[in-house]
């Protein structure tokens, strides 16, 4: 998707923040060098080609735009011109293409003027496939807080499938 | 608590509920300034957004 937008003028960037499911093989982290090598170890493990940039230890600008684990942002010329509270590549490339048409439209010197939407999509959900993930590539630990807080925040009867997918892990 | 040593039980409701109410669509964007990953050099997100600019945020886990 970045490179078929890149080549329509829109430059892309990935926010290296805070790790959300911490575990033992991946602690959270204490000092900016070891957040800094996370960022390079997941830029390589996932082969990431946009400029991965390092928020600093404090999560200054993570928390200046919401401080939530996986969102999106479009800026354009210093304003927000989309934002979401998850990364979903179908309501981004919906907004980049009526950005880009915007620009080509006032090229062609038709007016516009901004207005406001909101709008509350669904997104692929797939809790176990993301939990094995989770066990996979992170650790036990980030598996187990994670059914714990789905358990807490949410109720056992939410928590139970997960928790009978990880008894079957052994 | 920024950065916690473990997955919060109240999966961070308090900052996805308020996330609806800060830095809205048509608002000025903050500014700040992050390290490349791959050359260790300061970037401010200003010197980018002259173009439209994605900006993904997220981690490993």
């Amino acid at each position: 998707m970045a490179q078929a937008y890149e080549a329509r003028g829109v430059r892309f960037v990935f926010a290296y923040t805070n790790e959300a499911h911490p575990s033992d093989e991946w602690p959270h982290h204490t000092s900016f060098a070891q957040k800094l090598s996370c960022a390079q170890h997941m830029a390589a493990r996932y082969a990431i080609e946009r400029p991965m940039l390092v928020d600093d230890l404090e999560g200054t600008v993570h928390r200046a735009y919401g401080q939530l684990p996986n969102m999106t942002y479009v800026l354009h010329r210093g304003r927000v011109i989309y934002r979401s509270n998850w990364t979903a590549e179908r309501s981004l490339t919906m907004a980049l293409d009526h950005l880009l048409w915007e620009d080509e439209a006032r090229a062609e010197g038709h007016r516009t003027v901004p207005y406001w939407v909101e709008w509350a999509p669904g997104r692929d959900y797939d809790p176990l496939g993301f939990l094995a993930r989770m066990n996979e590539e992170i650790g036990r630990r980030a598996v187990e807080e994670f059914i714990t807080a789905i358990a807490a925040s949410r109720g056992d009867a939410a928590a139970a499938p997960l928790r009978r997918w990880w008894r079957e892990q052994g | 608590m920024y950065n916690r040593p473990h997955f919060p039980l109240d999966i961070d409701a308090e900052i996805f509920a308020a996330f609806k109410t800060r830095t809205n669509a048509g608002e000025r964007a903050p500014d700040g300034t992050l390290t490349d990953a791959a050359t260790g050099h300061s970037v401010r997100l200003s010197s980018l957004w002259r173009a439209p600019l994605v900006v993904e945020f997220g981690s490993f886990t």
